[in-house]
């Protein structure tokens, strides 16, 4: 207790300095007075007298040091005198503080931009309820996810399982509709969901309620739940929305529910249905793949004991339906991590990639400050010899650098904002709004840190340099300054380091840059330029006629061909490469497979004729449909050649059957009549899948996507595609107008955002290796001055002494190549999923890198060495 | 004249609060002087051990301080027990007879363990 409030005392006593200390002073003056009075009292003399008052005193000025010791808190008070020191030093050499601090400044806030990114798409928790408890359920078949479950299952599983508290299942893609308001007809997007998928979430809405267990059920009324933002739109507010009716979908919906602003699951839409079993998507069969489930574990139940029950039902289910359930399970994974999984590593990458660069951007700065503790060495050596310990001075060179380390951060905290909104465009996303805003409190933790770390880092080895013992060599004016063996190796040694780091990060970004240009590259199998793409729904309720669609179509097709300018028009129930799913059990019809396991499954598309020819899908055998291939003739398809492959080995894939699994008890047959050349469905970087394409005319979908190959720009001809679809029914809507192409690069952002990245911190990694490889190098010439005219008046050429030089440079440059080499074997085998047709030791790659590297490495050489080149004996030998 | 041992600060905070005691409030020159006087002249005290002694003692509320006018009409800090100064006093006296006790057992003549 008293030595806190001794503590308090001591933290106090640095107010009032000033008085404090003049009373001191007049309480020992007046001491030494009276003991000098009581000695005269006692028969010295004046003098004697103040001479033996003082001896006995002990030092006056000692005595108010210790006094002054006892008063404040000393640590506190040499912090805060080596930090006015350190600031006046910024102030002395603005220059060199400028680069140390943009330096460390750009490092910083690198990282703290890259974490800002990381953490919003990785780290943070997902805003529910209990989020540790929320898991994706997903299918897989023959172990491998597959990720789609079917309806009747989703239903049999809800049903046995009792590990889960919440079992709700999610249509992961959004369905568009048309909704009729005073104003018109306007698009609206919406997910279909288990009727208790909010509260499987723990997500409570923003005004109204839920949907009731009753909704989700057939035959009750329609219900609805909008987004704050589409109530915003529609209704002017979410109260304005609750209990009003919405006609949507051709039918009459009641809005019972507004979610919040900020929810968001794999989509943003406008609206959220309830699942009603047996109506719509949820009347599809045990074969057709569709739904994802988001499910919340009960309390103390883990997921290994729920995975363990699931496989149980898996099993059942595989028993009761032989048919379908082959082969299949449910797999559960934690939510958030099976949302992230595909960002999850390039990030890590990129997160890696700006530490290193913070790395590098530390060992500049320390490398710097060596050199500058060089220079001051007369300045310590002084402190030295007035009696400062080496905690001391080591402590004063740290409190520098934390100064240094702290201005840096504060810039570099700023300049993360700005680079959390650059960074995105600069790697050429076109959605910069995806990125996220503002920093969280974790993310300005994370930047206080690295700050911490990062003075640390750079500060203890100049520190501990500064002060070693091996200085007091003497303080002689006139002693050169030359520098200590140990202290050059150690810059020399950072320098190696940084060339090293560079080299793999710039690798590393050559490897991703190459995959990237082998993506876009490829050929996908149908020609993609000049084709505009789209799509026209028709309202299920006014085309409930199978033949008006049919009419419909035909005729759009025949005035589509009409614009001027457009050479083929196609149409398609699923584009390739934009519009995947869609799988269906397909097999021999004259020798289905003896296990049903081994099924095999194909994509199904369905086309007018004319799709092949427009969209220049070769055709090598068979024929297209025709008009023949109408809903009374014999079902007919049209297969690709790796179905061919798969279901007739061998033989002629023309005129033999194919049954397919659609629903219903039966499978249907289909005659095949030609073969296709194989299209890259689902991405670029996939093989193409087994495909069968199927008559329009017997399959008449109220949507169908269209191919117009043009002779000039796609765009140009959009509005008269609006005129022509708007001229045949003003109630039918166009959608998504946009050219291939754009959709291929577009669907290639990821891997292009990567590698532009990574290509970015490489390039700045090597800049900085540069310069301080020119840094070490250029310090070494001046110190080398007097050696250099001793050589140049001793008869070495100016060729001879540039040689010298750049071995110097080039010996540190290449040792740092061959170490980054080894470090690159090694850890360029974490890229592997990320690369396409790319070894992770491509030989181009590691040679071409080296070889930039080296060029660049040796122009930085050159600048010191021409430097040294032009040395005047005369005037170095005569420099002191 | 004998050598005067240096004072180590914590009997010296003891001596102190003693001679506080015994003599009412005093100034830094009195207690000094007192302290010389009363070990006979074997001690020497510093100021720069006293004052931080001083010091210690105000900051802990051992004793308390204020400016008066001394005995030659000159201004001069004095120095008062408190409450708390004079419980410390005879917690520490105590905590000293008994630390001597036990040690001057050591040196004198022990009865043999028979």
């Amino acid at each position: 207790m008293r030595a806190v409030r001794a503590l308090l005392s001591r933290l106090t006593g640095q107010l009032d300095k000033g008085r404090k200390d003049r009373e001191m002073t007049e309480e020992l003056e007046s001491h030494l007075r009276m003991q000098t009075e009581d000695n005269l009292r006692s028969g010295m003399s004046l003098e004697q007298a103040r001479r033996e008052a003082l001896l006995k005193s002990g030092g006056l000025e000692t005595s108010k040091e210790s006094c002054r010791d006892r008063r404040g808190l000393p640590l506190i008070e040499t912090v805060i005198q080596d930090l006015t020191y350190a600031l006046r030093q910024v102030r002395r050499s603005p220059g060199f503080a400028a680069v140390v601090v943009l330096t460390l400044a750009l490092g910083i806030g690198a990282n703290t931009a890259m974490f800002s990114i990381v953490y919003a798409a990785l780290l943070k928790p997902l805003p529910f309820r209990d989020p540790a408890r929320l898991v994706l359920a997903r299918c897989t078949i023959g172990g491998a996810i597959n990720p789609y479950v079917s309806t009747p299952d989703y239903y049999d599983y809800r049903e046995q399982a009792n590990d889960f508290e919440g079992f709700s299942a999610v249509l992961p893609f959004p369905q568009k509709t048309t909704v009729l308001g005073n104003a018109g007809a306007e698009r609206a997007t919406f997910l279909v969901v288990a009727h208790d998928l909010f509260q499987t979430l723990g997500v409570a809405p923003a005004a109204g309620r839920w949907f009731s267990p009753e909704e989700g059920r057939p035959g009750t009324s329609n219900a609805v739940m909008v987004s704050t933002h589409f109530a915003q739109r529609w209704f002017g507010g979410p109260r304005n929305a609750v209990g009003a009716s919405l006609h949507m979908n051709g039918d009459l919906y009641q809005v019972v529910g507004v979610m919040p602003a900020k929810f968001h699951l794999f989509d943003d839409v406008d609206s959220w249905v309830p699942i009603r079993r047996g109506e719509s998507f949820a009347a599809a069969p045990r074969q057709a793949h569709m739904w994802v489930i988001v499910g919340r574990l009960k309390p103390g139940v883990s997921r290994d004991g729920a995975q363990h029950q699931l496989d149980v039902i898996s099993k059942r289910l595989e028993q009761q339906y032989p048919a379908s359930n082959t082969g299949q399970a449910l797999r559960v994974d934690p939510l958030k991590a099976a949302l992230k999984e595909q960002q999850t590593q390039p990030l890590s990458v990129l997160m890696a990639a700006v530490g290193l660069l913070l790395l590098i951007a530390c060992a500049n700065v320390a490398g710097l400050l060596l050199a500058r503790g060089s220079a001051r060495r007369q300045e310590i050596l002084m402190r030295a010899a007035l009696g400062a310990s080496r905690v001391r001075i080591a402590g004063r060179l740290l409190v520098e650098s934390t100064t240094l380390a702290s201005l840096a951060s504060i810039l570099g905290v700023a300049l993360a904002f700005w680079l959390q909104r650059l960074l995105p465009i600069m790697v050429g996303l076109n959605d910069p709004g995806s990125a996220p805003r503002g920093m969280d409190w974790q993310v300005l933790l994370f930047a206080l840190a690295i700050s911490i770390l990062t003075g640390v880092f750079f500060g203890v080895a100049p520190a501990l340099r500064g002060s070693s013992a091996c200085l007091i060599q003497g303080l002689g004016s006139g002693a050169r300054t030359t520098d200590t063996k140990a202290r050059v190796s150690l810059r020399s040694a950072l320098v190696v380091g940084q060339v090293a780091v560079s080299l793999t990060l710039l690798i590393g970004a050559g490897l991703l840059i190459r995959s990237f240009v082998h993506l876009a590259g490829i050929d996908p199998g149908f020609q993609t330029q000049h084709l505009l793409t789209g799509e026209v729904q028709l309202s299920p309720a006014q085309y409930a006629d199978q033949a008006r669609r049919i009419r419909f179509f035909d005729g759009l097709r025949e005035d589509l061909a009409g614009i001027p300018g457009v050479k083929a028009v196609g149409f398609t129930s699923h584009l390739p490469l934009r519009d995947p799913l869609g799988d269906y059990p397909a097999w021999d019809t004259d020798h289905p497979p003896a296990n049903p396991a081994s099924q095999g499954t194909a994509h199904r598309r369905i086309v007018l004729p004319g799709y092949f020819d427009a969209v220049r899908i070769p055709l090598r055998a068979g024929r297209d449909f025709g008009a023949n291939d109408r809903e009374n003739a014999p079902r007919t398809m049209v297969i690709n050649q790796q179905m061919a492959r798969t279901l007739f080995p061998d033989k002629d894939p023309l005129g033999r059957r194919v049954s397919v699994g659609m629903g219903g008890t039966e499978p249907t047959t289909f005659e095949v009549v030609g073969v296709a050349g194989d299209v890259r469905l689902d991405s670029v970087g996939d093989n193409a899948p087994p495909t069968m394409y199927l008559s329009y005319y017997q399959f008449p979908d109220t949507m169908l996507r269209f191919a117009i190959r043009t002779d000039q720009d796609p765009v140009s001809i959009t509005r008269s595609v609006r005129k022509l679809v708007l001229a045949r029914d003003r109630a039918v809507p166009v959608e998504n107008l946009v050219s291939m192409e754009n959709l291929i690069s577009d669907s290639l952002v990821p891997q292009r955002t990567t590698s532009i990245a990574l290509a970015l911190f490489a390039s700045v990694a090597l800049l900085l290796a540069c310069i301080g490889l020119y840094g070490v190098l250029a310090y070494s010439v001046s110190q080398r001055t007097q050696e250099i005219g001793v050589r140049v008046a001793l008869g070495a050429s100016r060729g001879e002494v540039l040689r010298l030089v750049l071995k110097q440079g080039l010996t540190l440059a290449v040792t740092g190549l061959a170490l980054g080499m080894v470090a690159a074997f090694g850890l360029t085998r974490l890229l592997e999923n990320m690369l396409f047709d790319v070894a992770p030791h491509d030989p181009a790659t590691f040679v071409a890198v080296s070889l930039v590297l080296t060029v660049v490495a040796a122009l930085a050489c050159a600048i010191p060495a021409r430097r040294a080149a032009k040395v005047d004996p005369m005037v170095a030998l005569r420099y002191e | 004249m004998a050598e005067k041992a240096d004072v180590w600060q914590g009997t010296l905070a003891l001596m102190v609060l003693k001679t506080l005691e015994s003599m009412g409030a005093l100034h830094g020159y009195g207690i000094a002087r007192r302290i010389e006087q009363t070990s006979g002249d074997l001690l020497a005290v510093r100021y720069g051990t006293l004052y931080p002694a001083l010091l210690k003692l105000e900051q802990e509320g051992y004793i308390s301080a204020e400016w008066g006018i001394s005995d030659n009409h000159r201004r001069a800090k004095y120095y008062t027990l408190t409450r708390a100064g004079k419980k410390q006093l005879m917690r520490e006296a105590r905590e000293w007879s008994r630390t001597t006790g036990i040690i001057s057992r050591f040196f004198s003549p022990s009865e043999e363990v028979s």
